[in-house]
């Protein structure tokens, strides 16, 4: 079913959408959460919050993209839980590794953090991948958004493990290059 | 949390959407990843590859249609057949699909492609808008059985399926099935029949692609395969997939009424005759070019004008065994149609006249070692034979049937190219010395030879090993080289990940181009990061080595690429005799993975010096 019927039939407070989203995204929204938890249970229970979530914003919203609008909150729900989690010593490993490798290069910085809001940086960031060509975004985004481990793009994508782990680790360098370059300091 | 992450909460939604379509189609993005450079790079030739059969969409269109979704409409009712339990459907189809599905929505009468064949191979049916219909399906053919005298209404070997679809649309059912041709070795491809209008129409794409039919949800698809995947087994997934229409289909009828009659003007092989020597010659005439002379020698057929004592060249070969006249694209006007023969390998070629180009057939496989060409019922058939001798398949000649040769393989269309017809072997110097300007140097696919080392033949080989093992010890002249005359030996490049880097480099360009240097008995090319090791000589009778190699085209499913061809001995263990020859090579993109997939022969290459 095209995004546009779906949206309508959110619009009209038929139930069908959330089957429709269900079969149409179910599968986007439970790997975005699972990356993170590595937990089947709560990853579904996220992408149920998620459905809710959507069920409560639309309308008034009427995403156009439908498919980027769920990951956004599902990405939002597990994180969310993987950081009420993670206080308690539990969260995907796979996760934390994906952490410490931006870490490494873009190491977290609270004053950039607070002062920027988030806001400039995202636009580093969109514009970044723009310009870098949709294969490597897409396995930046893979990565760094939908949480897939290296091997999972690696059977995604065809390419090599190692050759991911080259993309991504010149890819943060660049990333990194082209915040300093906007006087982003980090 | 870090910084990056948390702010990827604003990316743009544009950017999550395409990276969601790339995950769905799978591993299927490298390989476009990787066309894409191959298509900026050497865009001009790779134009003359994408020619498609006409009317099919290139494969980029066919992947990742839109499928009909469930929908509230329609339902296959089981089997309006009266003998035959049919489709096991009861489907939905979509009101809202992008592909309308008919309305009268397809019936499977069986379709044994994809499953076992049963031990009674034939079986009677007919077709609901047609009650008095009663058709055999006896494996090979299917027999109209109701007529007083049984008529075949098409053949194929076997045929797989047969499907009701209208795919006319005029609201009444067509025959639809896929067949083999020549056991599947030639193709596999989809055949209509419209029994309202007694016309057959044809889907296919001759040793290039195998087409195949399917039903889904009340509409009846075709899939593309690659060529022969199946006969590798290795098939999981179709190169693409799309309601069957009209517009891709080629209506096989009988010759129009304005064709001109078959002619023979000589064929040595029906006359059981030795190849007549250089020196004699044949004058005939064309009757719609009046104004034209043609001549035939053992080895060359030319053309001048009447009112000139010049003849330029159409085609030459070590022996054009066979030359007849006729009109196999349906313009009107006779094609010279032949059989050469270079180097032991044997084609078929046609030279069309008012278009002023040849187009060649070159057996796929090296499985055809000989061809001849037959007038049956006042049209002209092509025979292919086994090597021991047994008929391997007839067919119909037509241009649809022959590659397109590219100018690079013959002269140029004028008239410094040609020249007179003493002086035949100036004509094939400057043939030569055309086809030594190599189309364009590979840059980011990577030729190179030798194999020095085993462990990178063991890991790289996609076949048996012992084979290429044999060369382990075989080191010299193991390079490839850039235009920037950077030379980079290969001992720097022990593992596929290497290559990625340098063809990286190159294209990020950092490296422009690449060249391909001397191989030794195996050769190994470097595509979309992976190595693959080219080779021939020992199971089909191809030279074992390439000198140089050139990408002539590519595209998302196939690169095609030329070779000079060295093949050093006595001869006696190769079917060649010691020479340098032209070969054309396809490095196919099969279910995500490149694999080298077939080498020919090119046409009129014969021997260089």
């Amino acid at each position: 079913m095209e995004d546009e019927r779906i949206v309508e039939l959110f619009f009209r407070r038929d139930e069908q959408a959330l089957r429709a989203v269900e079969k149409k995204y179910g599968g986007l929204c439970f790997s975005v959460a699972n990356n993170i938890l590595d937990d089947p249970l709560d990853a579904q229970e996220c992408v149920n919050d998620t459905y809710l979530a959507a069920w409560r914003t639309i309308p008034p919203q009427r995403p156009v993209k439908l498919s980027a609008f769920l990951a956004k909150i599902v990405r939002n729900k597990a994180l969310t839980v993987y950081e009420r989690s993670h206080r308690k010593k539990r969260g995907g490993a796979d996760f934390a590794e994906l952490l410490s490798e931006l870490d490494e290069e873009i190491p977290s910085n609270d004053s950039v953090d607070g002062f920027m809001n988030g806001r400039f940086v995202s636009g580093v960031i969109n514009d970044y991948l723009h310009s870098v060509g949709k294969n490597k975004a897409a396995v930046f985004i893979e990565r760094y958004f939908m949480c897939y481990s290296i091997d999972e793009i690696s059977e995604l994508t065809g390419y090599s493990y190692g050759k991911i782990s080259t993309m991504l680790h010149r890819m943060r360098l660049e990333l990194r290059q082209r915040l300093r370059e906007e006087g982003v300091d980090v | 949390m870090n910084i990056i992450f948390n702010s990827l909460e604003r990316l743009d939604d544009d950017l999550i959407e395409m990276t969601y379509e790339m995950i769905k189609k799978g591993k299927k993005r490298r390989s476009v990843f990787r066309a894409v450079r191959y298509t900026v790079i050497i865009a001009a030739a790779a134009a003359a590859c994408l020619m498609l059969p006409f009317g099919i969409q290139k494969w980029s269109e066919w992947i990742n249609l839109p499928v009909p979704a469930a929908g509230p409409n329609g339902t296959v009712t089981e089997a309006a057949v009266t003998t035959y339990q049919t489709s096991e459907a009861t489907t939905t189809h979509a009101d809202t699909a992008a592909y309308a599905v008919p309305e009268n929505p397809c019936i499977k009468v069986f379709d044994y492609f994809y499953g076992e064949l049963p031990e009674v191979r034939e079986l009677e049916f007919s077709v609901p808008d047609y009650p008095e219909s009663k058709l055999r399906w006896d494996f090979e053919n299917i027999t109209d059985i109701s007529r007083e005298i049984p008529v075949t209404l098409y053949s194929g070997m076997p045929i797989w399926s047969v499907y009701l679809a209208d795919i006319t649309g005029d609201g009444r059912y067509e025959l639809c099935s896929t067949i083999s041709v020549g056991s599947g070795v030639v193709d596999k491809r989809i055949t209509v029949y419209d029994i309202e209008r007694d016309t057959l129409y044809t889907l296919q794409d001759r040793g290039a692609t195998d087409y195949v039919l399917a039903e889904k949800d009340g509409v009846l698809y075709v899939r593309a395969y690659a060529y022969a995947a199946f006969d590798s087994g290795s098939v999981e997934e179709p190169l693409g997939e799309i309601p069957l229409t009209l517009s891709m289909l080629t209506p096989v009828s009988d010759e129009p009424a304005n064709a001109p009659p078959p002619e023979k003007i000589v064929d040595f092989v029906t006359a059981d005759a030795v190849p007549m020597e250089t020196s004699n010659e044949i004058f005939f005439e064309i009757e719609q070019f009046p104004d034209l002379d043609f001549k035939y020698t053992g080895a060359f057929v030319g053309s001048g004008r009447k009112d000139s004592y010049k003849l330029r060249t159409l085609f030459d070969a070590d022996t054009v065994i066979s030359v007849y006249l006729a009109d196999i694209n349906g313009d009107g006007a006779h094609e010279i149609c032949s059989v050469i023969k270079n180097g032991g390998a044997e084609s078929v070629v046609a030279y069309d006249v008012s278009a002023d180009a040849l187009s060649g057939y070159i057996t796929p496989y090296s499985h055809i070692p000989h061809y001849e060409l037959e007038i049956i019922e006042n049209s002209l058939y092509m025979k292919s034979f086994l090597e021991n001798g047994e008929l391997f398949s007839e067919e119909k000649l037509e241009m649809s049937m022959l590659s397109p040769v590219t100018d690079n393989d013959w002269p140029e269309n004028d008239e410094s190219a040609g020249d007179t017809p003493e002086n035949a072997d100036e004509v094939l110097k400057n043939t030569l010395a055309l086809k030594a300007q190599p189309a364009l140097e590979i840059s980011t696919a990577l030729l190179f030879g030798g194999a020095p080392y085993s462990e990178l033949i063991y890991e790289l080989s996609e076949e048996g090993n012992s084979y290429y093992s044999e060369y382990a010890a075989m080191s010299d002249g193991w390079y490839f080289s850039t235009e920037s005359g950077m030379r980079w030996y290969l001992n720097q490049f022990f593992t596929a990940d290497a290559v990625e880097e340098y063809m990286d480099r190159v294209a990020e360009g950092e490296i422009t181009g690449g060249k391909i240097t001397r191989s030794k008995p195996a050769s190994i090319i470097s595509v979309d990061g992976d190595l693959y090791v080219l080779i021939a000589g020992k199971e089909t009778p191809m030279p074992p080595a390439f000198d140089s190699a050139w990408v002539e085209s590519a595209n998302e499913n196939e690169i095609t690429f030329r070779a000079d061809v060295m093949v050093e001995g006595d001869g006696t263990e190769s079917y060649y005799a010691p020479g340098r020859y032209v070969y054309r090579g396809v490095i196919r993109n099969e279910d995500g993975e490149w694999k080298f997939a077939q080498m020919q022969p090119a046409v009129n290459c014969g021997l260089a010096e």
